[in-house]
C-alpha cells in the first residue's frame, strides 16, 4: 500500500502482508530501499524506515526514481542487466541456501560468514519486488493501444506478455526431478509457459502492421513482462526457501508482527475528549 | 442564513432541510444545522460567486466557532431533490470540512461545481425535473461517532418493515458500498433477519492531524465505555479532514448493530411513518455518547427488493453467481464492465453494466444499460436506490465475479433474486468450419477479430471488413438492429467460436480455414472465406451478397 501524505509517499507492507513476520516486513522494506542501488545502480537509499514493513520516501526522490526506471525499462540494455543482476543473485543464494540446509540438517550451526553471505544476498535479491509496482503501466498501455486498437486490448495484451517461462510458484510441490506435483495436475508440461508466451507475444507482433519501432518496443516489453513475471516467480520460491532456513536458525522471526501492539507505544486517541472538543453535543 | 429549529418555515430550504426539520418536530435529535441559501446567478457572473463564497463561508465558520464546532459536514437541499421519485442519491455527496473559513470556501465551491455536474444533468433529465433554482447547503457538525448507518421504514399493515445497515465510525463507506456492514431486515425471519458483514475500514473525522500520520496505530471508541481498541491508522483525506482506519478483525467482524439501536430506531421512526403517511429512508449516526442522531431523512423514491434468503455469494452452479439482490426485475444481454475515462469497449446499449462503488461519473452508463450488476454493497447503497428508481434490474455484493463474467457476454440478470445466470445459446447454422471450403478470390478483406461496431474506424469504400464474434451476438445484434447496420457499412460478419483474445491469432485462422497473405500490414487478405456462409447470413436478414 502506497499512501501519499504531504511531501511523503508512504509504504505499509503491514496493510499488504497481514500476516508477514516482523522479519519479513523487514525484508520487504529493507529491499526496498535497496532498489534504486541494487536495480538503478544509484548510491542511496529510498526513504526512510519508520519500522520494519513501513517506509517514508519523499515525493521528490519517489517520483525520480520512478521516472528513471521508467525511461530505461524498456530498453534492451536495461533488460539485460536486470536479467543478469538478478540471475547473480538468484544462483549464489540457491547454493548458499542449500548449503545452510545441509548443515542445519547435519546438526550443526553455519559459520556466522556464511549466513552474513547469505543475508546479503537476499536482501539485494528483495529489492526486485518493486519491480512489480513501478512499470510505468499507464505510458506502455497508451503505446500499446497505439498498435492493438483499443485500451482493452491494449491490456489483454500487456497482461498475455507478463508471464514467466516457469510455472507460478504457487504449483509448487513436494515433487521429484524438479517438477511440482501441483504442477502436474494444472497440466503444466515442460516448457508449456514459455510456447504460450511465444504465442501470445507473437499475435501481438502480428498486430504492429511491421512497423520497426512498434516491433523492438514489443519485442522488450516481452522480454520486460517475462523478467517481471519470473522475478516474482523465482523470488517467491527462494524467499520461501530462505524463511525456512532463517525461522530454524531463530524460531522467533516467526511471531507475526502485523497486529502486535507495542505495549511502550500510546497510539493517539483518533476521537479526542479533551479541550472540549464535542463541546456543541451539549448544546440543547 | 436560517439555524434549523422546530417551528421554523423550512419548506423554502429543499428536501434535506425539510426532512431534517420533520426530525425535529417529531423530536429527534438532530445535530445544529445551518441554512445557506444559494442566490440565483447569472451566467458570467463569477464575482458576484466569489464574493457569496466569501461571505457565505465567513457566517459558517462564525456559527461553528460559535458553537465550538472543529469539523463539518456540508449538504446540499435542493428543492428538487430527495422528493418522492427523485433522490438525486449519491450526486450530491456530502463534503466534510475543518471548519475555517478557507475550508468551507473550499468545500462549498466544490458543491457548487458539483451543480452543473453532467451526471447531474443526465440524471434530471431523465426524472424530468429541473435543478436550476432552489438549492440550499446544509452545514452541520460532523458526529464524533461510534457507529452509522441507514434505515429505511416502510409501513406495512399497522407496523412498520425496518431495514437497517450499520458500521463503525461514519456511514461515509456504507453508502458509498466499500463495506458491507452489518444489516437488519425485519422483513427476514427469525435469526435470518441479521447478517453481520465486513466493517474492516471505517471513517472519522480527524480533528488531531497534526499528531498522526497513515501508517500509525491509533485509538478508537466503538462502544460507550471509556476502553479504547488499537486500529491502523492506513489514510488520511486531508481536504476534508477525514481519518480511514483498519479495524482489527475481531471488531470487524464482530455484530456492530445493536438491539438497542434497532429499538431506538424503530420507536423514534415508526410516528414518523404513521403520522405523515411517508415512508422513510434515513442517514443516522450513534455519537460517543450514545445519542442517536438524525442526519438525513427523506422520503423513500423506491420500493426496496423483496428479500433475499439465500446465501449471498454463494455459487449454485458453474454458470449461476449469486449475489444480493438491488433492484427487482429481469433482463438478458450482453456484459459491459464501466471503466475510468469510457474506454470499456464499445457496444451495444441495453447491455448488463458491470460497475464497482457507484460513482455519479457513471450515472450516463446505467441510464442507457438494461441492468446493472455491482460490488456495491447493501440494499441501501447509492447505486442499488438509483437502480430501483430507474427500474433496472440490480445485482449487488459482485465483488469477486466469476471469469466468465466478461465483455461481451450474455447473462440473464435476475435482480430480485440477486442472481446473474450465464446464456449460452447456439446459432442454428452449426459446424461453421465445415462450411469453409470456398473462397471468394481476390477480395481483399479486413480482418477486425473482437470487435463488435465498427463505425469509429474510417470507412473505405469497396472494402470489406470482416468481424469475427461469438454465436451469442447474433441475437443481440439481429434485435437490436445494429447487425442490419452493420451490414449497410459493407461489412461481413462471421460468427465463430473462438476470437484471438482467447486463442491467438494463429489458431483462430487455422479454424477458420484462412490462408494468410502478409502480415506486414494491417489489412489481411484472407482467401477461404466461405460463400455459403456469407450468404446464408445475408438471406437471414433479405440481403443479397454481390461477391
Amino acid at each position: 500500500l502506497q499512501v501519499r501524505w504531504r511531501d511523503l509517499v508512504i509504504v505499509d507492507y503491514e496493510v499488504d502482508f497481514p500476516t508477514a513476520t516482523s522479519y519479513e516486513l523487514g525484508l520487504y522494506s529493507s529491499g526496498l530501499q535497496l532498489f534504486p542501488q541494487v536495480v538503478l545502480g544509484k548510491n542511496f537509499a529510498w526513504g526512510r524506515l519508520r519500522r520494519a514493513g513501513v517506509v517514508d520516501i519523499s515525493v521528490f526522490d519517489y517520483e525520480e526514481i520512478l521516472d528513471i526506471f521508467a525511461s530505461r525499462c524498456l530498453t534492451s540494455g536495461f533488460i539485460s542487466h536486470m536479467s543478469t543482476t538478478m540471475d547473480d543473485l538468484i544462483g549464489p543464494l540457491g547454493k548458499a541456501c542449500d548449503a545452510l540446509g545441509e548443515t542445519l540438517a547435519a546438526g550443526n550451526l553455519p559459520q556466522p560468514k556464511m549466513l552474513q553471505n547469505a543475508t546479503d544476498l537476499v536482501e539485494r535479491l528483495m529489492a526486485f519486488h518493486v519491480l512489480n509496482w513501478v512499470l510505468p503501466i499507464e505510458e506502455i498501455l497508451t503505446r500499446l493501444r497505439r498498435i492493438v486498437g483499443t485500451h482493452a486490448a491494449a491490456r489483454e495484451a500487456l497482461l498475455s506478455l507478463i508471464v514467466p517461462f516457469t510455472s507460478s510458484h504457487l504449483l509448487d510441490g513436494v515433487g521429484p526431478n524438479g517438477q511440482s506435483d501441483n504442477a502436474r495436475r494444472a497440466g503444466l508440461r515442460g516448457n508449456g509457459n514459455a510456447q504460450r508466451l511465444a504465442h501470445r507475444t507473437l499475435s501481438i507482433w502480428l498486430q504492429s502492421r511491421g512497423d520497426p519501432s512498434d516491433l523492438a518496443f514489443l519485442t522488450n516489453l516481452a522480454h520486460l513482462g517475462r523478467l517481471v513475471a519470473e522475478e516474482e516467480e523465482q523470488r517467491r520460491r527462494i524467499q520461501n526457501k530462505w524463511m525456512t532456513i532463517a525461522s530454524t536458525l531463530a524460531p522467533e522471526l516467526l511471531h507475526p508482527k502485523n497486529g502486535d501492539l507495542d505495549v511502550n507505544y500510546t497510539p493517539v486517541a483518533i476521537l479526542p475528549e479533551n479541550d472540549n472538543i464535542w463541546e456543541w453535543l451539549n448544546h440543547d | 442564513m436560517t439555524e434549523l429549529n422546530t417551528f421554523g418555515d423550512a419548506s423554502h430550504l429543499g428536501g434535506k432541510a425539510k426532512g431534517l426539520q420533520t426530525a425535529l418536530q417529531f423530536g429527534l435529535a438532530v445535530p445544529p444545522t445551518l441554512a445557506v441559501k444559494l442566490p440565483e446567478f447569472a451566467e458570467g457572473q463569477s464575482e458576484a460567486i466569489e464574493d457569496w463564497l466569501k461571505d457565505a463561508a465567513h457566517s459558517v465558520s462564525a456559527w461553528a466557532a460559535s458553537k465550538q464546532i472543529r469539523h463539518l459536514v456540508i449538504r446540499s437541499s435542493g428543492n428538487f431533490e430527495d422528493s418522492d421519485g427523485t433522490s438525486f442519491a449519491g450526486l450530491f455527496p456530502s463534503r466534510f470540512t475543518p471548519a475555517t473559513k478557507l475550508a468551507v470556501q473550499t468545500a462549498l465551491r466544490e458543491m457548487l461545481h458539483g451543480l452543473s455536474s453532467e451526471s447531474l444533468e443526465v440524471y434530471s433529465k431523465a426524472k424530468g425535473v429541473s435543478r436550476k433554482h432552489g438549492m440550499t447547503f446544509l452545514a452541520q457538525p460532523t458526529i464524533p461517532p461510534l457507529r452509522a448507518g441507514v434505515a429505511f421504514v416502510v409501513a406495512r399493515g399497522n407496523d412498520v418493515d425496518l431495514t437497517v445497515q450499520c458500521t463503525w465510525g461514519l456511514a461515509l463507506n456504507l453508502v458509498k458500498g466499500l463495506v458491507t456492514g452489518d444489516t437488519y431486515d425485519s422483513r427476514r425471519a427469525g435469526h435470518s433477519a441479521l447478517t453481520i458483514g465486513a466493517k474492516s475500514l471505517a471513517v472519522y473525522p480527524l480533528t488531531c492531524a497534526d499528531n498522526v500520520m497513515p501508517g500509525n496505530q491509533v485509538a478508537v471508541r466503538i462502544t460507550q465505555s471509556d476502553t479504547s481498541i488499537r486500529a491502523k491508522l492506513v489514510f488520511i483525506d486531508e481536504v476534508q479532514a477525514l481519518a480511514y482506519v483498519r479495524i482489527p478483525s475481531a471488531e470487524s467482524e464482530a455484530l456492530s448493530l445493536s438491539s438497542e439501536i434497532l429499538t431506538s430506531l424503530r420507536k423514534q421512526l415508526t410516528p414518523v411513518v404513521e403520522t405523515l403517511e411517508v415512508n422513510l429512508d434515513v442517514e443516522w449516526v450513534q455519537a460517543i455518547d450514545g445519542l442517536i442522531y438524525m442526519v438525513q431523512m427523506r422520503p423513500v423514491t423506491a420500493q426496496l427488493a423483496p428479500p433475499n434468503n439465500s446465501h449471498v455469494g454463494s455459487k449454485v452452479r458453474a454458470d449461476v453467481f449469486t449475489g444480493e439482490p438491488g433492484a427487482p426485475g429481469k433482463f438478458t444481454g450482453p456484459i459491459k464492465h464501466w471503466r475510468v475515462n469510457g474506454l470499456s469497449p464499445s457496444m451495444a446499449d441495453e447491455a448488463v453494466l458491470v460497475c464497482g462503488g457507484a460513482k455519479p461519473e457513471m450515472l450516463p452508463e446505467i441510464l442507457e444499460s438494461g441492468a446493472v450488476i455491482s460490488s456495491d454493497a447493501g440494499i441501501l447503497s447509492h447505486v442499488a436506490i438509483l437502480a430501483r428508481e430507474l427500474e433496472k434490474p440490480c445485482v449487488l455484493g459482485a465483488s469477486a465475479l466469476p471469469s466468465w463474467i466478461k465483455d461481451g457476454a450474455m447473462v440473464a440478470v435476475d435482480g430480485a433474486a440477486g442472481k446473474i445466470v450465464k446464456v449460452t445459446k447456439t446459432y442454428s447454422a452449426t459446424s461453421l468450419d465445415a462450411r469453409l471450403d470456398r473462397t471468394l478470390q481476390g477480395v481483399r478483406i479486413e480482418l477486425w477479430p473482437d470487435r463488435l461496431l465498427s463505425h469509429d474506424r474510417e470507412e473505405e469504400p469497396g472494402r470489406v471488413m470482416v468481424v469475427l464474434l461469438t454465436h451469442e451476438w447474433l441475437d443481440v445484434l439481429q434485435e437490436s438492429g445494429s447487425l442490419q447496420m452493420e451490414l449497410e457499412r459493407r461489412i461481413v460478419l462471421i460468427f465463430h467460436q473462438y476470437t484471438v483474445r482467447e486463442e491467438g491469432v494463429e489458431l483462430l485462422l487455422r479454424n477458420l480455414g484462412f490462408i494468410t497473405g502478409s502480415w506486414g500490414r494491417w489489412s489481411v487478405a484472407v482467401m477461404g472465406i466461405s460463400i455459403e456462409l456469407a450468404a446464408e447470413l445475408l438471406d437471414s436478414l433479405g440481403l443479397r451478397y454481390d461477391a
